[in-house]
């Protein structure tokens, strides 16, 4: 028997504000949290920009280890509200799964750990860094502070790992193996973030521009998403008040063609978005908006294009595609999660995020990019893509409910 | 639905393939083999004796292990390349606690050195944690489905659990399930740092005590195994050769466990935690009714990590057994093998495995703990007029996550 998977709770921090309201109402306006980064070690003329969280208030870090990572602290955020949506209490959740995507875990530690036993030697390293660099560190923070027994999975597939972790939970209770998930992802910026992209060559200095002729690359970012997703039965038996949304398909596949590039067919792609489709029993025409990947590089967007014309046949150009990575940047293996809430934002408010600084539309991308802001009627089901280095793509189908609680 | 192991691959300090591996903790430590310091490191490991269409240039040392361990996996299991077009929902699952973190200090060290502009694009693709699992998707062309769990050493039991539920819910026909664990010195600073290793009292050992009577410390490792897991049904259809059946899994954060192991590095003592991780394998057991059968043999995952600790450690399974475990030897290979942390709870399921297939309990010297007090040497003649039906596989890490699994013919 297959359950009804239902969102009942969401969590959300990025530069674009702390809260699911505070980013919502930042999106809805179409603003950018992405600023120019400098500090003692990333130099001005490096030119970097990104979505850097600059102050996390200081009432939500309360009972925070100042030694945690921030990693960990950003997920404990949107956890927090997550759980608070869901009108679960700290002291009440004996038992749960919670499944975590992300790239590179506790960086910051790690880098800071590194940098001591290069210049200070190992005496001046706390082991505790090192502890909190490994990327399932985090995940044991969320389980210390929400439960006393709880079943931690860390997925880590590049910038797919949001996506896969949703999707994970979503098969866990959609299959019967649990009742309830905490799912989301998280990372964060750091020297070795940009110094890696950096060194790939897919930094912009400009601005990130999605789908737009002159894109010329992609902008970091930095935040945490956490769904709290549940069977109907569960959600009923503990008498949860309201739900946001439910999830209704997932698919993911591997592109087997560059561990940092995608394949330019989007044979890939298409295949975890058709396999997405079909688990939520739907014709592609029935996706009503698409929340792209759409990083901002030359390839992967022409890829993805690609990908959703070859899949969405004639209904592609009627499907409406933004990404909101120029508003928050790229969130890594927290995009997905981050991303999927988003998507599941706009089709409760019949609202689609703005894709910012689209203004040349690229023939390579025949897409109907979403320019402006307005009230798009009867939309109720989107989809959310995912593609990350090592070939991984997934995609997520989300559903609202007409009333919210119904 | 039965899930069974049908294909096995192992790299690891003690021997590389199967037979190697199994000769290795068959007898014992051999005396060839020593600890260079806190580590055990694989030796004459030459990826393109295997694979040598490979290219090998600036791939990482968990990757490579990733790849030749897969290959050894699937020609165990008779399935070449072009056979898994026949599958059409095959997938990977991958796991790993470091990943390549040799890549990833030289990256940020590189960084340090030579400002943020001027890193090195091939040690930071290399040094993500799914790189080895993208490169196996690419090399065995195995497109449906691919995942990286990254964990403490419950890694493998974690990775064993996800792929059993894929192939139980008919998501996936087969799937290949992956460790592999690299060392670098960094790792010798932190763990040694954590009171964990002690490089010069380690010095040309052969072995640590796994449940000694000596204040040992661990000795670190590296390597990799692999396992092919699919339907008894379709490993039948096939005639393949079938290792055991995955009957039971399970894993979790403990509070109460976790709370003990940050007061002490050196392992638990409390006797709440205790009962809390002799929990775990009790509700495993008692699941179903066919989960109740006995278990004959335990291949724990204690590392020598300190002597009180770790016979605490042991009244787990006393805990979980109770007077029962007279009867049933245990033992530990992480004395042989090293602490490969994720990958070595699949090594363990590999060992576990070759004692079902073998019958044999291994000899397991110096890596013992008798039901008494044994550092003797398992009495292997005793236990092995029995026939081996089930072996129990634990794995406890410092974050408060245990695992379990039972493997069974």
């Amino acid at each position: 028997m297959n359950h009804r998977v239902i969102v009942s709770g969401m969590g959300l921090i990025t530069s674009l504000g702390v809260g699911v309201e505070e980013n919502w109402s930042n999106i809805q306006a179409g603003k950018s949290g992405l600023v120019q980064i400098s500090n003692h070690e990333i130099p001005e003329d490096a030119g970097f920009c990104g979505g850097l969280i600059s102050d996390v208030p200081a009432c939500l870090l309360k009972d925070v280890s100042r030694r945690m990572d921030i990693s960990s602290i950003l997920l404990l955020i949107a956890a927090q509200e997550a759980f608070s949506q869901a009108g679960l209490l700290e002291d009440q959740i004996e038992k749960g799964y919670l499944i975590l995507g992300t790239s590179l875990g506790g960086i910051r530690c790690g880098e800071k750990y590194n940098k001591k036993i290069l210049y200070e030697g190992t005496k001046r390293a706390r082991p505790s860094w090192l502890l909190d660099y490994l990327a399932f560190n985090q995940g044991i923070h969320l389980a210390e502070r929400f439960f006393d027994h709880a079943k931690v999975l860390t997925v880590s597939n590049a910038c797919a790992s949001g996506t896969n972790a949703i999707g994970y939970g979503y098969q866990l209770i959609k299959y019967g193996r649990a009742g309830f998930v905490a799912a989301g992802g998280y990372d964060v910026l750091s020297p070795y973030v940009l110094g890696g992209f950096n060194s790939l060559r897919l930094l912009t200095r400009e601005k990130c521009r999605p789908f737009d002729k002159q894109r010329d690359g992609l902008l970091l970012g930095e935040g945490a998403g956490i769904m709290i997703l549940e069977s109907e039965e569960n959600f009923i038996k503990r008498g949860g008040e309201a739900f946001s949304g439910e999830i209704i398909g997932y698919g993911e596949s591997n592109d087997t063609f560059h561990i940092t590039q995608p394949d330019p067919s989007g044979k890939g792609a298409a295949a975890a978005m058709s396999k997405a489709v079909e688990d939520a029993g739907l014709k592609p025409s029935q996706i009503q908006y698409i929340n792209a990947h759409g990083t901002g590089t030359l390839i992967n967007d022409k890829m993805e294009a690609t990908a959703i014309n070859n899949f969405f046949g004639e209904s592609a150009i009627d499907i409406p595609v933004s990404s909101v990575k120029p508003m928050i940047g790229h969130l890594l293996g927290g995009a997905g999660a981050v991303e999927a809430i988003i998507t599941l934002l706009a089709l409760q408010h019949r609202t689609l995020p703005v894709n910012l600084n689209y203004d040349n539309p690229d023939p390579d991308c025949q897409l109907y990019v979403v320019t402006e802001n307005s009230l798009w009627k009867d939309i109720r089901i989107g989809m959310s893509n995912s593609f990350g280095f090592g070939g991984m793509n997934a995609s997520i189908v989300l559903k609202s409910i007409e009333k919210k609680g119904t | 639905m039965d899930v069974v192991v049908s294909g096995l691959g192992i790299i690891s300090s003690i021997g590389i393939g199967k037979e190697e591996f199994w000769d290795a903790i068959k007898e014992g430590p051999l005396e060839h083999i020593q600890a260079d310091k806190d580590v055990r490191l694989v030796r004459q490991f030459e990826p393109r004796g295997y694979l040598p269409d490979l290219s090998v240039r600036r791939m990482d040392k968990v990757t490579q292990f990733a790849l030749v361990v897969s290959h050894l996996a699937l020609q165990d299991a008779g399935i070449e390349i072009a056979d898994l077009k026949k599958y059409k929902k095959t997938g990977v699952v991958f796991c790993t606690t470091h990943g390549a973190i040799s890549f990833s200090r030289r990256f940020h060290q590189g960084l340090i050195q030579e400002g943020v502009q001027l890193g090195s694009p091939s040690l930071f693709s290399n040094s993500l944690f799914n790189t080895p699992l993208g490169e196996i998707c690419k090399y065995f062309r195995i497109r449906y489905f691919g995942n990286t769990i990254v964990s403490g050493t419950t890694g493998g039991i974690e990775a064993l659990e996800f792929a059993k539920d894929l192939i139980e819910t008919g998501l996936l026909d087969l799937v290949l399930v992956v460790g592999s664990e690299e060392y670098d010195p960094i790792m010798s600073t932190a763990y040694s740092q954590m009171g964990m290793t002690e490089p010069e009292a380690l010095e040309g050992r052969r072995y640590t005590r796994g449940f000694g009577h000596y204040p040992d410390k661990f000795l670190l490792g590296e390597g990799a195994a692999a396992v092919v897991l699919e339907s008894r049904n379709a490993a039948l259809k096939r005639n393949a050769n079938i290792y055991g059946r995955i009957q039971a899994t399970d894993y979790g954060y403990n509070k109460t466990i976790q709370k003990d192991f940050a007061k002490r590095s050196g392992g638990f003592r409390s006797e709440s935690a205790i009962r809390e991780a002799a929990a775990i394998i009790r509700n495993m057991l008692q699941k179903d009714q066919e989960n109740q059968r006995k278990i004959d043999y335990i291949l724990s995952g204690f590392n020598s990590l300190d002597n009180e600790g770790l016979n605490k450690g042991f009244e787990i399974f006393r805990s979980a057994f109770g007077s029962e475990l007279e009867k049933i030897p245990v033992h530990t290979m992480k004395p042989l093998t090293g602490e490969c942390f994720a990958a070595g709870s699949l090594m363990q399921a590999v060992a576990a495995l070759l004692v079902l297939y073998h019958d044999t309990i291994p000899l397991g010297k110096g890596c013992e703990y008798g039901p008494q007090d044994g550092n003797s040497g398992v009495d292997a003649d005793r236990f092995n007029e029995k026939k081996i039906n089930a072996v129990l596989v634990h794995a406890i890490n410092f974050d408060g996550t245990t695992g379990a699994l039972v493997l069974d013919r």
